[in-house]
């Protein structure tokens, strides 16, 4: 594996780790802010889609382990969340702080249409679970936006040459 | 075709990856799996850390307590020797009460209480996802744990656990919309399922539009589970909305316990 590969993957158990913790300032209600989301869009941004992919579903695996929501749900999440990234990465660039904020809502509003999906027609309790925790968690997690994002920019052993590489805000 | 296939290879992998995940998606939906041998080796590894600095939050957070109940500590022994009388007093009559009550069982033949092994265990995680609620505990198979043990507070019912691995176990919360638990009314013995109804809510389903239920009324567990002993307060009714079209009401249910306060709880062991 290599050294990016590597990184990446030891920062995903950190930020999954610090969003598992009981002692969690945010969230003492159950809604926690996604810091995983903030590494796929890092990702999405930063790197090729095989291994990018790939990372995303082992994370995704990972998240399952700790949670409650069945096997498969977060992978498919990150895997949509990653091919939108791949896809509007193509028609804008994403190197302004308000870019990067807008691509994180309409990442956050894609986990949640598939969210609700879930509980409409799965679980079928999609009708009780309002817009309150979506909001909760989209504010934690653009609150915590820019220093996940600036402390990922400083990860070692990225490809900094790279023309997909995005400066610090 | 090969050659398509070769020119499109991103594409198609990225496709696999979606299939593989939709697959597993649809057997977890259908039938929930256990932890596979991967699976409790990675959550063990993965869990470590935070176990361990949870411990260490716990220590600090109860060291810090031990100094401002020092503080404090001359008012409240007052308060706490007025209480002890109190409690005195009705001690006296609860064990009068008891008293009566054993002679009237034996009177009536009935069968001694089964008396539930608990074991006491601390959160060391919570669910990362905001919209499934499940919590991860400190202790695991090696202390005697298995899937579908109830896990208790002495307020009231926690959850149930839906994995173990050695060391640790991941409780569903009653507030999850995958938890079910049978329940009765106290005061008229009402019966309905307990279900998880997100945001630390519940709802008692299949309760006939013509049963007496009141705001404020304590649900406590039938016990018909096999899960949970039985009486256990769960939670009381917070909204009742009677529907005319159907045949069951709408009723909202508060939950006893607090999950946001929550750092230990205690699991009834299965007798085997």
């Amino acid at each position: 594996m290599t050294l990016p590969n590597m990184s990446f993957l030891i920062t995903g158990y950190i930020l999954l780790m610090v969003q598992t913790h009981p002692f969690l300032p945010f969230g003492r209600n159950g809604v926690r802010p996604d810091l995983i989301l903030i590494l796929v869009i890092y990702i999405g941004l930063n790197y090729s889609k095989n291994r990018g992919a790939l990372l995303l579903c082992f994370l995704g695996y990972l998240f399952e382990l700790v949670s409650g929501a069945p096997h498969g749900l977060y992978i498919l999440i990150y895997l949509f969340s990653f091919c939108i990234i791949k896809i509007l990465k193509k028609y804008f660039n994403f190197e302004t702080f308000g870019k990067r904020f807008a691509i994180l809502l309409v990442c956050s509003f894609t986990k949640f249409c598939i969210l609700q999906f879930c509980f409409y027609f799965i679980y079928e309790t999609g009708s009780i679970l309002g817009q309150k925790p979506f909001f909760q968690e989209t504010l934690f997690t653009l609150i915590l936006f820019p220093f996940v994002f600036t402390l990922l920019n400083r990860i070692p052993g990225q490809q900094k040459n790279s023309s997909d590489f995005l400066p610090p805000l | 075709m090969l050659q398509f296939f070769l020119k499109k290879k991103r594409f198609f992998f990225l496709l696999g990856l979606f299939i593989i995940a939709l697959i597993f998606f649809a057997r977890d939906i259908e039938n929930r799996k256990t932890y596979t041998f991967f699976d409790r080796l990675f959550l063990d590894v993965l869990i470590t850390p935070v176990k361990i600095s949870t411990l260490c939050i716990n220590k600090a957070v109860h060291i810090w307590r031990g100094y401002f109940y020092l503080v404090d500590l001359k008012k409240e022994n007052s308060f706490l020797k007025g209480y002890i009388e109190n409690l005195e007093m009705q001690n006296q009559l609860l064990r009068e009460e008891a008293l009566e009550n054993k002679r009237l069982r034996e009177l009536l033949s009935f069968k001694k209480k089964f008396a539930h092994t608990m074991r006491p265990a601390e959160i060391i995680g919570r669910d990362p996802s905001s919209w499934f609620k499940t919590i991860i505990i400190d202790k695991g198979s090696k202390d005697g744990l298995v899937r579908d043990c109830g896990v208790v507070t002495p307020r009231g019912i926690v959850g149930r656990i839906i994995d173990v691995t050695e060391a640790s176990a991941k409780v569903l919360l009653i507030t999850d919309v995958n938890s079910a638990v049978d329940a009765v009314v106290k005061r008229n013995r009402a019966r309905g399922i307990v279900e998880g109804f997100g945001e630390n809510t519940c709802q008692l389903s299949y309760v006939l539009n013509t049963e007496d239920v009141l705001l404020n009324d304590v649900l406590v567990s039938s016990g018909l589970n096999s899960i949970y002993p039985k009486g256990v307060s769960i939670g009381t009714v917070s909204r009742i909305v009677k529907n005319k079209q159907g045949f069951f009401q709408f009723v909202e249910i508060k939950p006893l316990v607090d999950f946001a306060k929550l750092n230990e709880v205690l699991v009834v062991l299965k007798e085997f």
